[in-house]
């Protein structure tokens, strides 16, 4: 309603031009490939065949029960590891806080093969987990460990600053009117920070069912166990005229994508402050 | 002064583009020496990082460029579109494919050969090819569109046909036991030399360098099984910027000082 009010605006000078020109450029960049891919996709007669057949949909569910396995335990390990980073300036948590966020400076390759070196059979913590008779390498565990490994970090950092945000006297006085710490994370922080942290959600979701680097490395590739999204385009463009198949798949995740996008964009704008 | 911050403004991205051209090439072209490009399987690496460099020191002023993946990459790169000069493959299929897209320069012709090995990393407990079978046992192939993958699986089966004391379904009980399908043999002889997995069936050039590397044990094969050879098949592209010279880099695959080479890393003539 406000916005229609809101006399429209575009900045003069050089500012404006530039940014004109940068933002056209821009959208073009990203835009063509991303038409182009569906324009080829759509071509193709084969389209519907690939999109609904064995090789999309069990990777696409396997893709989604994993990222979503994997946001489940970012969400409850992050949040109230963030809330903490948020809140305490011990020097240990500064300290952590720094670190936190390597996944996403660490190449997905590296971070496959760190784990490998810790998780793997031969790693660090896996030969002493192969000794327990637990072996994770080539499984759908390692899928979610890769998963989690890069995308907590986008979650934790985006929470962290959502917290950050709410302002510590809002707390206070929620506790000084008798209404317990929990409570008051539930009915006033965390309505506070929802919209920061729904797009930590987003992020850290796409990153994971983007994820394949790393699950290549510690995963292995096998259709139905660690065969994602990713791995299946993979392979079904280097199979002889899999690139119909490829471009199908690709087409597929990017619609499931945009789908998952658009509904935290909705839900990040939603009201969540809560009723006391 | 808005123009100043505007000329300033405009530095970083020209810088950017500056390097990324330094970095990543522009086709400005450097005159002075040519660069042929040879697209090569991932089983010839560290042969064909030999060779090169062999006729980088015989011809002054040419530089090769290796790219190698597994051979279906390769093929899938050209019929994309990726500019180069020498095509060589694991198999034919990659390269009949290659030539039927019209991107092959006349014939190509198979310069080595390789045969197949089953590996194992040095911790396992396996010590007879016929232990890939057992229930379990974490084996990794390449996957059926890489060459590697399919001699992998013409492998099994010839090792099913040829033993009478082997059970009937050892080729269904193993593809059974596989744990994951790489997109190059490289791949899979990584995973075994981590110990990530208990085996995996390679050529035999790069389990004798596994071997080598004390980090995994070759499985002795019946007699039948060593038949089973993968040819390598060369060829200029049709594109190449320099025909001459990608003609006398394959021209040097086939000469003593390159199969030389091939056979000291365990290739067999083709």
């Amino acid at each position: 309603m406000l916005d229609r009010q809101r006399q429209l605006r575009w900045p003069s000078g050089p500012g404006g031009a530039l940014g004109g020109i940068a933002g056209v450029l821009y959208i073009a960049f990203i835009g063509l490939p991303i038409i182009a891919l569906l324009a080829r996709a759509a071509e193709q007669d084969s389209f519907w065949g690939a999109v609904t057949g064995e090789l999309a949909l069990t990777a696409l569910q396997l893709s989604l029960v994993t990222s979503v396995i994997s946001i489940a335990v970012v969400i409850a390990a992050g949040t109230p590891f963030a809330y903490l980073l948020a809140r305490s300036n011990h020097w240990l948590a500064r300290a952590v806080d720094g670190m936190v966020e390597l996944p996403i400076v660490l190449p997905p390759v590296v971070a496959g093969v760190a784990m490998l070196m810790a998780f793997g059979r031969g790693g660090l913590i896996g030969g002493l987990l192969d000794d327990a008779g637990v072996d994770i390498s080539f499984t759908t565990t390692a899928v979610v460990f890769a998963q989690i490994f890069v995308a907590a970090p986008f979650y934790i950092r985006a929470a962290k600053l959502g917290f950050q945000s709410v302002a510590r006297d809002y707390e206070d006085i929620s506790q000084t009117l008798g209404i317990s710490p929990l409570a008051t994370f539930r009915r006033i922080t965390l309505p506070l920070a929802a919209p920061a942290i729904i797009t930590g959600l987003g992020l850290s979701w796409a990153r994971a069912i983007a994820e394949f680097g790393a699950t290549m490395m510690f995963a292995g590739n096998l259709m139905g166990e660690t065969q994602t999204m990713p791995l299946a385009i993979m392979t079904a463009m280097e199979t002889s005229r899999g690139l119909d198949s490829a471009l199908a798949l690709s087409a597929l995740l990017l619609a499931v994508s945009v789908v998952a996008l658009a509904v935290l964009t909705l839900a990040s704008r939603r009201r969540w402050s809560g009723r006391l | 002064m808005r123009l100043v911050n505007t000329v300033k403004g405009a530095v970083p991205p020209v810088l950017a583009a500056i390097v990324l051209c330094a970095t990543l090439g522009c086709r400005v072209g450097n005159e002075d020496t040519a660069v042929i490009k040879v697209f090569a399987a991932a089983s010839l690496t560290d042969a064909f990082r030999d060779i090169a460099s062999e006729f980088e020191t015989e011809n002054p002023g040419v530089e090769v460029k290796l790219n190698f993946a597994g051979s279906q990459r390769l093929r899938s790169q050209l019929e994309l579109g990726a500019e180069t000069d020498v095509f060589a493959s694991a198999d034919e299929t990659q390269m009949t494919l290659a030539e039927n897209a019209g991107l092959i320069a006349g014939n190509s012709r198979p310069f080595t050969s390789a045969s197949m090995a089953v590996i194992v990393s040095s911790e396992s407990k396996i010590h007879e090819w016929s232990g890939i079978s057992v229930r379990g046992v974490k084996l990794v192939l390449a996957h059926e569109s890489v060459p590697a993958g399919k001699y992998a699986r013409r492998l099994l089966t010839r090792l099913s046909d040829a033993d009478s004391g082997i059970s009937a379904d050892f080729a269904e009980m193993t593809l059974a036991n596989v744990v994951s399908e790489e997109t190059s043999v490289k791949f899979v002889e990584q995973k075994v030399v981590l110990g990530q997995a208990d085996a995996g069936i390679v050529y035999r050039p790069g389990a004798l360098t596994a071997v080598a590397s004390g980090t995994a044990r070759e499985l002795p094969l019946p007699l039948e099984a060593t038949g089973l050879r993968a040819l390598y098949p060369i060829a200029v592209l049709r594109e190449s910027r320099y025909p001459d010279l990608a003609g006398s880099f394959v021209e040097f695959v086939f000469s003593e000082t390159g199969q030389g080479i091939l056979a000291g890393y365990g290739f067999d003539a083709p």
